[in-house]
């Protein structure tokens, strides 16, 4: 038993397999891009409904052009084991040579691109989080002090105010007295009666109890004209993956930072230790 | 038009005379960009990336000192082909929609055209070093500096990239939107010079094919990063 998890460990560890990986996601991908281009109406309700729905219902009753999005989450699952296998024992081999290293600076500076790759892992793991676990209500629309309950959660949200900002001036001549800013007002209340007065806005989302509120459509949208009656559309999502993905980024940037500075003279001299 | 005569000067060994016009043409691009941004403050145009991408390039040349007329020829009428296909294939005339009314929406266009520009340095100085005769240019100060721009080309990238994920989220709460497959067509891009630094720090490749990855990076980054910023053939006007 030892024996195959050393094989199958030996084998992911492989840097030809990253190669290859990498390749066939680079082709992929493209492939991908020109049949979204042509058929973007199959892929949009990804944004609303969660990836196993999707793929039950629109990625395999249209599988001649989805195909390829199942084939990039197999490439993906792939290189996130080999990216774990491979960073691994290379960050076990610096971490048990790094009394050899001239500084401490050196091992961060060393250990930067493994930084990035374990962020790459939490990242696509975000990711998948989030499509698979995330709760979605598209076109909540609200009216002024009309408590509307949130689907499949026991919330209510009051619109209690809506300030729009219009444009006036001659330099962006289509918007001349048409809104270029909202902001709704929000009451929130749950099943235990507590409450939270949030603002939601182009751009801003509100958050409560874990739901975050985006504001997707508004009226009225213009000075004069049809009067319109007021109302906020909203995109309610409850996301547990949106943590981690921004963990994730978080990490990569600092990766990728120590990265740059570890290829310019400073970082090369301290690499090898002979900075003092 | 300046980046057309700096390139058609280059051929003549005109090199003073080519790089005012890069100058030129990189302070015109440059009140053009200011100018693209102002008209439309706080919103953003979109598909402006192909003018951005024309500047920082023309900044690069400006600023970078060649190793020989023949690199110098090269980065010059690469630039004055950006200029002319950003200059007549625009796709700025969409109007600006509210979500783009954030930072990360300019930092997304921003970061990305900087990134396009240093991937087409990479290229520029691997293909300079392939055209040269050989052992004219040592093999390690090219392969350096292509892999300082593809570097520099990456890191614009990724932080461009999670500024978009960052404004997809904020304006549609979703990681992306699949209305535009730009993230897919991002994704080629990312993973094509991620590929690229892997092959180049682990040596897996002798010089030349490295190089000849570098100028098909360019092809990858102008096919999937700039062509879905270009319409059809347009007349340039005045104002988008």
């Amino acid at each position: 038993m030892d024996a195959l998890i050393k094989k199958i460990w030996h084998a992911l560890a492989s840097v030809r397999l990253t190669f290859v990986c990498m390749t066939c996601l680079c082709v992929c991908a493209g492939i991908g891009y020109f049949l979204i281009r042509s058929q973007v109406h199959v892929f949009k309700p990804l944004q609303d409904l969660s990836l196993i729905s999707w793929a039950k219902t629109w990625g395999l009753t249209h599988i001649s052009v989805t195909w390829w999005f199942f084939l990039l989450l197999a490439l993906l699952a792939l290189l996130c084991l080999n990216t774990l296998v491979c960073t691994t024992d290379r960050v076990n081999a610096i971490w048990r040579n790094r009394k050899r290293l001239p500084s401490r600076t050196s091992l961060v500076l060393r250990l930067s691109p493994h930084i990035m790759h374990y962020s790459l892992i939490i990242i696509l793991a975000g990711y998948l989080t989030s499509y698979i676990f995330a709760n979605t209500v598209t076109s909540l629309i609200l009216l002024p002090d009309r408590p509307t309950r949130v689907e499949n959660t026991s919330i209510t949200i009051t619109l209690t105010g809506l300030q729009t900002r219009t444009y006036q001036g001659k330099r962006m001549a289509p918007f001349d007295g048409r809104a270029i800013n909202a902001t709704a007002s929000l009451l929130f209340e749950d099943s235990k009666g507590r409450t939270k007065t949030a603002q939601a806005g182009i751009n801003r989302p509100a958050r409560f109890q874990g739901l975050s509120v985006h504001m997707a459509e508004f009226a009225p949208r213009s000075e004069g004209g049809m009067v319109r009656r007021k109302y906020a559309g909203l995109t309610v999502r409850q996301d547990p993956g949106i943590p981690i993905y921004y963990a994730g980024m978080a990490l990569f940037v600092l990766g990728l930072i120590f990265y740059v500075f570890s290829i310019t003279p400073w970082g090369e001299r301290h690499m090898r230790g002979s900075y003092a | 038009m300046a980046h057309c005569i700096a390139a058609l000067s280059s051929f003549f060994s005109a090199n003073k005379l080519a790089e005012s016009f890069v100058g030129l043409g990189f302070l015109l691009a440059g009140i053009s960009c200011i100018l693209r941004l102002m008209k439309w403050h706080p919103l953003l145009a979109l598909y402006q990336a192909p003018y951005f991408a024309v500047w920082a390039f023309a900044g690069i040349c400006l600023f970078r000192s060649f190793t020989d007329n023949r690199e110098r020829r090269l980065f010059f009428v690469m630039l004055a082909a950006l200029s002319l296909l950003a200059l007549f294939f625009p796709k700025d005339h969409y109007l600006p929609f509210l979500r783009t009314r954030t930072i990360f929406a300019f930092l997304f266009m921003l970061l990305g055209a900087g990134a396009r520009a240093c991937f087409f340095a990479a290229a520029g100085v691997a293909g300079a070093w392939l055209i040269s005769p050989e052992g004219e240019h040592p093999a390690k100060i090219a392969k350096a500096s292509w892999r300082k721009w593809t570097v520099w080309g990456f890191a614009l990238f990724t932080a461009s990239m999670f500024s978009g994920e960052l404004w997809s989220y904020l304006g549609w709460g979703a990681p992306i939107v699949w209305e535009d497959p730009a993230v897919i067509a991002g994704m080629v891009v990312w993973f094509y010079y991620a590929l690229f630094l892997h092959l180049d720090l682990l040596r897996f490749f002798e010089t030349h094919r490295i190089a000849w990855a570098a100028v098909f990076g360019a092809v990858i980054a102008f096919v999937f990063a700039c062509l879905p910023d270009m319409g059809r053939f347009f007349p340039p006007t005045w104002m988008p």
